[in-house]
């Protein structure tokens, strides 16, 4: 009797690490998939599971003009810190997932529209660096967590910390959203750069969403 | 044999019962930070029962938005934005076009 109840435990325990185990290619050892909320739906964030999976999108495309398409350097400033994809899905599942973050696509429509990262907001660049004078501005800076002082200032003590990203380590639109936050008084601790951008995520055949 | 039948059955049922509980927890939102809207009556029976107000709007504000929430208002945000460009843009061309009538 005990054999049976034994035998039939360790299959049912084998079913559930079978569902694990259908994930070839993990993130890394340990992390096989993050699930995410985007739209108001869980996404997984996985890799494509397609070993011979190559790139063919815009993503493929090696030469850009430069400029406006210079590559830009690994540290933006002293003080923002310079990420990569383990450090976003980190952030994802801790600040973002928490409320304490935001993970900001900064580019233009046109683009984001083609396919983002779950778990991002589109903020385009344009709107942050119209200045706080401007409506939309002013309401983004609210929604991230900054408040107006009767001077006119901005207080961001309590604001959320960004993860900003664009197209790629080529690509301008998150460096400028980045410089515009700045100037605007927001601190430079509470911001990530995500350098490698949309090129680098699909590299690695991780999940892309089209909003 | 007998204890056999009821173990085939009895675990079938643990199953669909961890499943129903999960599907439970998994319809739970994410942030239950959503204040009441009407006063909430401490205790009907108390005669020195108080009422606790629903909080102001400045109080509201300071709650943290979920996570739908915050992306819906900026996604509003930046909606009118663009529909504030295309206007202006629009506007522009119709100014360029009287000038040059």
């Amino acid at each position: 009797m005990k054999k049976i109840l034994i035998t039939f435990l360790m299959l049912s325990g084998s079913w559930v690490i079978q569902a694990e185990d259908e994930i070839k290619i993990k993130i890394t050892t340990d992390l096989p998939y993050l699930d995410v909320r985007h739209n108001g739906q869980i996404v997984r964030i996985m890799r494509t599971q397609d070993p011979e999976h190559r790139l063919t999108n815009s993503y493929a495309k090696t030469s850009r003009p430069c400029p406006p398409f210079c590559v830009h350097p690994i540290k933006l400033t002293d003080k923002v810190q310079t990420v990569g994809v383990l450090e976003l899905l980190n952030f994802l599942d801790n600040q973002v997932k928490k409320g304490k973050g935001a993970l900001i696509d900064a580019r233009l429509p046109q683009w984001y529209e083609k396919g983002t990262i779950p778990g991002s907001v589109n903020i385009p660049f344009p709107i942050l660096t119209a200045g706080t004078e401007n409506p939309h501005t002013s309401r983004i800076l609210k929604l991230l967590g900054g408040n107006k002082s009767k001077d006119g200032g901005w207080n961001f003590e309590k604001a959320r910390e960004l993860m900003l990203f664009c197209n790629g380590l080529w690509c301008g639109q998150s460096t400028r959203a980045i410089k515009a936050l700045i100037k605007i008084g927001y601190p430079e601790n509470k911001l990530f750069w995500y350098r490698g951008g949309m090129q680098d995520w699909q590299l690695l055949g991780l999940t892309t969403v089209i909003p | 044999m007998k204890y056999l039948n009821k173990l085939l059955l009895f675990i079938p049922l643990v199953w669909v019962l961890i499943g129903c509980q999960q599907s439970e927890t998994e319809k739970q939102p994410d942030n239950q930070t959503e204040a009441p809207q009407q006063p909430v009556v401490v205790n009907e029976n108390d005669e020195s029962a108080s009422t606790v107000s629903a909080p102001s709007e400045d109080e509201k504000s300071d709650q943290p938005l979920s996570i739908d929430e915050f992306n819906d208002a900026i996604y509003e945000v930046v909606q009118d934005s663009i529909q504030d460009a295309v206007e202006n843009a629009v506007e522009d061309e119709v100014a360029k076009e009287e000038q040059q009538q």
